[in-house]
């Protein structure tokens, strides 16, 4: 008993130890982790408390709410009181990390022995729970829920087995209490799963091998239902607001797109869960996609013992005797399910785990199931690893091969060091590739601390340039990942999209009018996002991440705008003031209302021109409120896509219907049951993409209809196409989320699209019989629909094109019936002079010439329009070349390498550019890009010979990679192999980036080395022209509009959920806004508390609006109805706490007693 | 039984092989389900509690690591997710017909 004890003080020792060296090697100096997509959430613990014990996050820019905010409470209350203990956040981070080490490594210890391993193999398994290439993901993740789900797992575990072992129910009040310290985890509710299925899993081994014993059976059950009832009671204090504003987050989305969101986001991640790799326990997204550490797991030598600790984990189920121990069945069948569960859509069988994903959308925190549930492989594989290797010494102490100890042993080693190397060599966070543990500059916190004060005075928010397209941003302090504004500014920070759609589309419409350097509508933006201050960050990186250039915005600020004031600097962060007379604060009451269709995502709001007054408000949605119709100023409806027509590629009718699919059976055959059976079989055991396969599938559908037509069977046929039209609207909603994603995908898109030309090509030039027409006009109305909303192809087609003419097509969604004025707004000049015509709207042909032209503006007849699609084609004149004054200059002074020469027959003039030993460019700059636009490039090519030609586009903001080179933006070789010699024209789209403000068009010659082929090549007709760079925008105007009351509005904010509201001089009717992210359970009520009804609508595309018809008490409070969850979670849960650990105490002690 | 289920893996690799020689590709997919049915029905045809399936998972698990090493990653997918099968089944076998043993 002595000799056990000293060895387990040398292990504890052992681990202690290990474990403190990991975490000075892994973080040093005063460095804590930050960055990726985790930020840096152990700084400022006590703010971040805060912000999580309250049910609205408003420091995500307008606010948003979190489904599983309080699962961290403990987690940050822990780092609180360290932080009031002195401990700085490297400290604090410090302790967490070796608490998990070392508590985990312990754990598995006790767990080893508690299985009746012996002592040696119970050092092994701990040890290859820290080293092993699982952890090695996790920790390299940075992720703290998954790190505290190393502890929570076997700590958890080895509970639960002392409990069940001794016949303990205390046990369960133990792991209640671990559960609540380490509750942080459960923010990620796979973990959840995850850690039930593993109880789960033990529980049932135990019970299986033990069901003919009575007394253990019914001490399990019992065991089994009260860790359920008590486990849920305990926790209700974070459950109960899970389950309330879940109804809220599930909400925004259909039922349609929930299951496809599951299902899909589990095939797309196919490649990640491959066996080969989760049999393994690595990740082939760090290792082999990213490659944080280089080449050097692709080394044969690093592949081959990648595969050693599972060689030995299988090995130990062939030996028969471990058949008959209980913890090894309970090891092995947790491993079998976590690998099964982890493979995903991998086979074997691997559609069946879609099943669960299609048919229960509350499964979708698991999708990435490698990731959530693969964790628990670190329990099994560390536990019968050590198994496998003391088994294989017994083999080869009976089988006298002790010279092969040594071997073992050198294997040993290098799984637990040489494999899992940069867990040694502290090269978790920190390496060539990786930067992800830094030192917080202190001036964040001294910026912190002058602002705090003044915004909490404010109740405002500050706006933080350059701001992030997404959600990323880099610093010149090492940092890269989530803009972390929010962590370093007490109150609410803008500083990147947060994934709410109206918020988002506001955030972008600031960035575009900030790099366009808009002046007046960026003031007219601040106004309703109540924005009260602008820190803009000169640490800035810009490039890499297309940001706004931080010296473009300060060269902005320094034309003094009016509406803004310098105050000071902080180390690089210079800090703006909005004035108070361009505000209209947090609670203000609507001036005139104009209303705006559906934001376009991709382009500015469009809107501010209608925004005069401070507190003037536009409406996005249609609200079901029509009382609100009459106050409306204006609808404006913005298109919703804008293409030039180009016809889609042209096919003979008979090529399109024998390439669209082969057909055996029709559908009037006795045995197409077996088609359909045969389809159904091969898209369950094929797995071939969802999408193409959908869309296959239709063709093989719509030859049907043809090959039953043409036999005359008529009637089939009219059934056929109901068959073929309910074939494609599933297409359309199974590629609902992800068709962008295959449309910018080359293979993808051309199988969708040829799927699509070759549909469209028969249904307008196969069916002429009369009983058809219907039935094929209806499904040939959703397929051009589809196209057009899809952007790639009009509705209708052109009723007639001119020669020299393009044509514009601009389609709509309206949303309210009515009689529309059509405008043109900010064109130039040259379309003033002239003016495009319309020549056609929806499938009529018409002729509006322009009715009127005003200074920038061109108005057309007015029209009456229904609610729904609508689409207008527009005829207008090619657009000038950009490069006319600049291709003049470059004919007299062509660059080096080219000569500007003339064709002697046709005397056209041509650039010819030879090189003979070094690469020669021809240059076109292109000032003064637009960042909206679309731009067509065009140029006739002559290919002489040698090496191709490449095309470049560069841009002033464009990164340099290591070498100080450009990395174009657009760089493309010109393939000739399938050309005869001669001249050839080339068309290609741009679009320049985000950031830009001027271009470079480069042709690039490289000379042809080693042949006897020079390279030659001749160049002409070079043009750069926008787009059609024009809205066409409809209008209704409201003539008989009633004017809308004002209130005067005095708030106080008593918490981030809560504001008291004082109202005066109230005049109905009125529109109180309130500028945070519209939200339902944003409620007003009287002083008592109680709810007071007003029709509640978004407003300003993100905020919160009520229609105040009745005049309301002079104080009122507005208030998130959800944080009234955690109250009463928190008594409830503490009431079951005390009253089931009372009972599971009494429990014990009665068994005692008996 | 081994012999049998060996030859139950074996002859549609070879199949699969040899069309595939052919130009006439197979998914993979279709082969490892197809063996993986097979030998799951073959389960309940033998009632057998003998360990095999842990004797050709553990075989084609080095078959595994070769193809690992030598970068035959078709063979790879291949061999990796029927040992994978082959454990699934063993440990249904297992529950199923070993319990005598436990």
């Amino acid at each position: 008993m002595h000799i056990l004890k000293k060895f387990d003080t040398k292990v504890i020792f052992v681990l202690f130890f290990i474990s403190l060296f990991l975490v000075l090697i892994w973080l040093p100096n005063n460095k804590i982790i930050a960055g990726g997509d985790i930020g840096i959430p152990t700084y400022a613990p006590q703010k971040q408390l805060e912000e999580v014990t309250s049910s609205w996050w408003e420091s995500h820019a307008t606010g948003i709410s979190s489904p599983v905010t309080y699962t961290a409470v403990p987690f940050y209350l822990t780092l609180s009181i360290l932080e009031k203990l002195g401990m700085d956040s490297g400290m604090t981070q410090k302790i967490i990390f070796f608490t998990i080490l070392f508590g985990s490594s312990l754990s598995i210890y006790y767990l080893g022995l508690n299985f009746s391993f012996n002592k040696w193999t119970s050092l092994i398994a701990c040890l290859f729970y820290i080293f092993n290439l699982t952890s090695l993901s996790v920790w390299q993740r940075g992720v703290h829920n998954a790190m505290l789900m190393l502890l929570l797992v076997p700590l958890s575990l080895l509970i639960l087995v002392w409990g069940i072992k001794n016949k303990k129910y205390v046990s369960i009040l133990i792991i209640n209490v671990v559960s609540f310290l380490l509750a942080y985890v459960f923010g990620a509710l796979g973990f959840l799963f995850s850690l039930w299925l593993l109880w789960t899993v033990y529980i049932a081994v135990i019970l299986f091998d033990s069901w003919s014993d009575k007394l253990a059976r019914r001490f399990l059950l019992t065991y089994f239902f009260l860790l359920i009832i008590s486990w849920i009671g305990s926790n209700l204090w974070w459950i109960t607001n899970l389950l309330q504003s879940s109804n809220y987050t599930l909400g925004q989305f259909t039922q349609g797109e929930l299951m496809s969101r599951g299902s899909d986001v589990l095939a797309a991640l196919k490649p990640y869960h491959e066996p080969s790799i989760i049999l393994r326990g690595l990740s082939r997204f760090y290792l082999y996609v990213v490659r944080d550490w280089g080449e050097i797991y692709s080394h044969p030598l690093f592949i081959m013992l990648s595969w050693v600790p599972t060689l030995i984990i299988f090995y130990t189920a062939l030996i028969r005797t471990n058949y008959k121990l209980t913890p090894w069945r309970f090891l092995i069948v947790l491993t079998v399910l976590v690998l099964a569960l982890s493979k995903g859509v991998n086979p074997p069988l691997g559609e069946l785990n879609r099943i669960p994903f299609d048919l229960f959308q509350f499964l979708a925190p698991l999708r990435n199931t490698y990731e959530k549930v693969g964790i628990l492989l670190t329990i099994p594989f560390s536990l019968l690893f050590a198994l496998g290797i003391n088994q294989i010494i017994s083999i080869f102490k009976a089988k006298k091969m002790d010279y092969l100890h040594l071997p073992l042993l050198v294997v040993i080693v290098m799984c637990l060091i040489v494999l899992v190397w940069p867990l040694w060599l502290g090269k978790l966070f920190v390496s060539e590739g990786r930067k992800y543990a830094v030192s917080i500059p202190s001036y964040y916190s001294q910026a912190n601390s002058w602002i705090k004060s003044k915004i909490e005075a404010d109740d405002t928010r500050i706006l933080h340039l350059p701001l992030s397209w997404g959600e990323s941003i880099d610093y010149n302090w090492n940092y890269t990942g989530v803009e972390p504004s929010q962590y370093f500014f007490n109150g609410s920070s803008i500083g990147y999209q947060i994934g709410v759609p109206p918020v988002d589309s506001r955030i972008r419409d600031i960035l575009l009018l900030i790099h366009k350097q808009d002046t007046l509508n960026i003031q007219k933006a601040l106004v309703s996002l109540n924005i009260g201050w602008v820190v803009v960050h000169n640490e800035t990186l810009f490039r890499d991440r297309i940001l706004e250039n931080p010296e473009r915005i300060d060269a902005w600020l320094a034309t003094k705008p009016p509406f803004i004031e310098y105050k000071t600097d902080f180390g690089p962060l210079s800090i703006w003031r909005v004035k108070d007379e361009y505000r209209a604060r947090h609670f203000y009451s609507s001036g005139k209302l104009v209303r705006r269709g559906i934001p376009n995502p991709t382009s500015s709001l469009n809107v501010w021109n209608e925004i005069n007054n401070l507190n003037d408000s536009f409406l996005t949605e249609i609200q079901k409120e029509q009382s609100l119709d009459k106050f409306i100023f204006k609808n404006t409806i913005i298109p919703t896509s804008k293409i030039k027509y180009s016809p889609l590629g042209l096919i003979d009718k008979e090529t399109a219907i024998n390439d669209i699919a082969k057909v055996g059976f029709l559908p009037d055959s006795p045995l197409f049951v077996l088609t359909l059976f045969k389809e159904s079989l091969f898209s369950f055991l094929n797995q071939n993409d969802r999408v193409i396969n959908c869309f296959d599938l239709s063709g093989k559908r719509l030859k049907e209809v043809v090959l039953l037509k043409r036999g005359r069977r008529l009637e089939e046929a009219d059934k056929a196409i109901k068959r073929y039209e309910n074939q494609f609207k599933e297409c359309i909603s199974v590629g609902k989320d992800t068709l962008s994603i295959y449309l910018n995908t080359p293979q993808a898109r051309d199988l969708i699209l040829s799927q699509l030309i070759r549909q469209k090509n028969i249904l307008e030039n196969e069916f002429d019989e009369q009983s058809l027409k219907e039935a094929v006009n209806q499904v040939k109305d959703i397929l051009n629909e589809y196209l057009a909303k899809l952007g790639l192809a009009p509705k209708y087609n052109p009723v007639k094109q001119n020669l020299g003419k393009q044509l514009i097509v601009f389609d709509y969604l309206i949303n309210k019936k009515g009689d529309y004025s059509v405008e043109l707004k900010e064109v130039d000049e040259q379309l003033i002079k002239n003016p495009p015509q319309i020549i056609q709207i929806d499938n009529k042909a018409v002729d509006f010439s322009a009715a009127e032209v005003g200074v920038n503006i061109i108005r057309y007849p007015q029209i009456r329009l229904d609610e729904g699609f609508h689409e207008i084609q527009l005829e207008t004149g090619e657009e000038k070349n950009i490069l006319t004054d600049l291709y003049d200059n470059k004919k007299l002074h062509p660059d080096p390498g080219f000569t500007y020469q003339k064709d002697p027959e046709s005397g056209e003039g041509y650039f010819r550019g030879a090189p003979s030993n070094a690469i020669v460019s021809l240059i076109f700059d292109i000032p003064n890009v637009s960042i909206e636009d679309i731009y067509e490039v065009s140029f006739d090519i002559y290919h002489v010979g040698g090496t191709a030609p490449m095309f470049i586009m560069t841009h002033d903001t464009d990164p340099t990679d290591s070498h100080g080179l450009i990395k174009p933006a657009v760089s493309r070789n010109i393939d000739f192999s399938t050309y005869p010699s001669g001249w050839r024209n080339v068309k290609l789209s741009y679009t320049p980036v985000l950031n830009a403000t001027s271009a470079r068009m480069i042709f690039m010659l490289s000379p042809q080395t080693g042949l006897n082929n020079p390279t030659e090549v001749l160049l002409k007709n070079i043009s750069i022209r926008k787009v059609f760079p024009y809205q066409l925008v409809l209008e209704e105007d409201n003539p008989s509009v009633m004017p809308l009351g004002t209130a005067e509005i005095k708030s106080v904010k008593l918490n981030p959920t809560e504001y008291e509201i004082n109202l005066t001089n109230q005049k109905l009717p009125y529109i109180l806004i309130f500028s945070e992210t519209f939200h339902p359970l944003w409620q007003i009520t009287d002083s008592s508390g109680n709810k007071i009804d007003l029709p509640h609508f978004s407003i300003n595309g993100f905020a919160n609006g009520w229609f105040v018809d009745k005049e309301l008490a002079d104080r009122i409070k507005v208030k998130f109805m959800l944080q009234n969850a955690l109250t009463q979670g928190i008594i409830i849960a503490v009431i079951f706490f005390i009253f089931s650990s009372i009972f599971l105490i009494y429990l014990d002690q009665r068994g005692k007693i008996k | 039984m081994i012999l049998i289920e060996s030859l139950v893996i074996l002859l549609p690799m070879i199949v699969f092989y040899i069309l595939g020689a052919q130009n006439k590709n197979l998914h993979p997919e279709f082969l490892i389900n197809f063996i993986f049915i097979v030998l799951f029905i073959s389960l309940f045809i033998f009632r057998s509690g003998n360990i095999r399936h842990m004797y050709l998972a553990f075989a084609l698990l080095l078959l595994a690591v070769f193809a690992s090493v030598f970068g035959l990653n078709n063979f790879l997918y291949i061999s990796s997710s029927l040992s994978l099968g082959l454990l699934i089944l063993g440990i249904i076998n297992m529950l199923l017909f070993k319990k005598e043993e436990a």
